[in-house]
């Protein structure tokens, strides 16, 4: 006990007592049979209703950050990149253009071609001629959704039809056959 | 600024306080030879001019100088640093293995390029004096920048960006001749020899 100091009044001595008492109570909650409130309610029902931030970190972080705290965590540069660096990125070797290994040349017409690809230059001719040959087709059908239930039969000039191209229909072309188009 | 000059645009855009007309006393004639008009569309660059040089003759005991052809293209449509990669690709081979390698790339400056060495290959057939069009190949190959133009790009949300419409220019330089043989790279040895090289070279210096 720290009181020892008896004041000679006997009323002033009772109710310092008292004080006392209720002070040891308040600084050990865990007191057994403590009759009296603990000290987090009685403040909170005492104070205004609405609080701007009572207790910040009981409430979680189930809200999303403001921008304003968002703008803390976002990755920036922190320094320029020198041209040095830049060069060092910009002209690595995987980054240069690879020199090709797979160019041949055509053997029919001799222009540049790559090995798992048809030469250009050809297939430009064979387009043309193909174009050619559907020109005729359209002028023989006239129009959509004619075309024969037969098989067609180009003819080049100076040629007849032989004796399997019997039913077929025969498209005529007033020029030389080409000698990559070969006749069966 | 200098608003004062009829004739001569470039002064007004270069050195606005260089007034040639007042260097010359009051009272003389005005010779028409100070000032020039160069209009910005076509000035003759210095890479152009490199083709005029002309060489005396050579004597019987000199060694063969070879042809050397100089070609450019102006304001094309692309970006320098794009452009680098295909320059840095065509350099040092000969001109037959850099049409096929320009051929058959995706580049938008590929076909550009393939332009201008074919020029170039015709050029020096022609001008230059050059017997074999296939004995050539590329001693320099270069980009620069061009003119940049700034122009608005709208964004959403009424937000604009300026953009650079950006230009670049390519310059060739064909010599005759078989190609160089590409040098070895440089190993760790090759730069340890030349470190003991550097350090045994060293001198005293200051003294006696």
């Amino acid at each position: 006990r720290v009181v020892v100091l008896l004041s000679p009044l006997p009323r002033l001595h009772g109710l310092l007592q008292r004080c006392w008492r209720r002070l040891e109570r308040g600084l050990l909650p865990g007191f057994p049979g403590a009759q009296s409130p603990p000290w987090g309610p009685a403040l909170a029902v005492q104070a205004p209703a609405f609080l701007p931030e009572p207790v910040g970190d009981s409430r979680g972080s189930d809200e999303a950050p403001s921008l304003l705290d968002s703008i803390l965590w976002m990755a920036a540069p922190k320094k320029r990149r020198t041209i040095e660096v830049n060069r060092c990125r910009r002209r690595n070797p995987a980054k240069l253009i690879k020199v090709k290994r797979n160019i041949d040349v055509c053997p029919e017409c001799g222009n540049l071609k790559q090995k798992h690809v048809l030469c250009g230059y050809c297939y430009a001719k064979v387009k043309a001629e193909t174009h050619l040959i559907r020109v005729e087709i359209q002028k023989r059908e006239g129009g959509p959704f004619n075309a024969p239930t037969v098989e067609t039969v180009v003819l080049y000039e100076g040629e007849k039809p032989a004796e399997k191209d019997e039913g077929k229909r025969i498209i005529e072309r007033p020029r030389k056959r080409p000698s990559w188009f070969a006749q069966n | 600024l200098c608003c004062f000059l009829v004739g001569s645009a470039w002064a007004c855009g270069l050195l606005g306080w260089v007034r040639p007309e007042r260097w010359l006393p009051s009272g003389s004639l005005f010779p028409l030879s100070w000032i020039h008009t160069s209009t910005s569309l076509q000035k003759s660059g210095y890479w152009e001019k490199k083709n005029r040089i002309v060489y005396p003759p050579q004597l019987p005991g000199e060694p063969r100088r070879p042809a050397e052809i100089y070609h450019c293209r102006r304001e094309i449509k692309y970006s320098k640093d794009k452009m680098w990669y295909l320059a840095k690709l065509i350099k040092g081979m000969s001109i037959d293995q850099a049409l096929a390698q320009l051929e058959f790339s995706d580049k938008k400056g590929a076909k550009v390029i393939k332009e201008v060495l074919l020029e170039a290959q015709e050029m020096a057939v022609r001008n230059h004096n050059v017997e074999f069009k296939s004995n050539l190949h590329i001693a320099e190959s270069m980009t620069g920048r061009g003119r940049y133009v700034k122009r608005i790009r709208y964004h959403g949300k009424g937000m604009f960006g300026i953009m650079k419409i950006v230009r670049c220019h390519y310059f060739v330089k064909l010599v005759e001749g078989p190609p160089p043989p590409p040098e070895p790279p440089r190993t760790g040895f090759d730069q340890a020899k030349e470190y003991v090289q550097q350090l045994r070279s060293r001198t005293l210096v200051h003294t006696l």
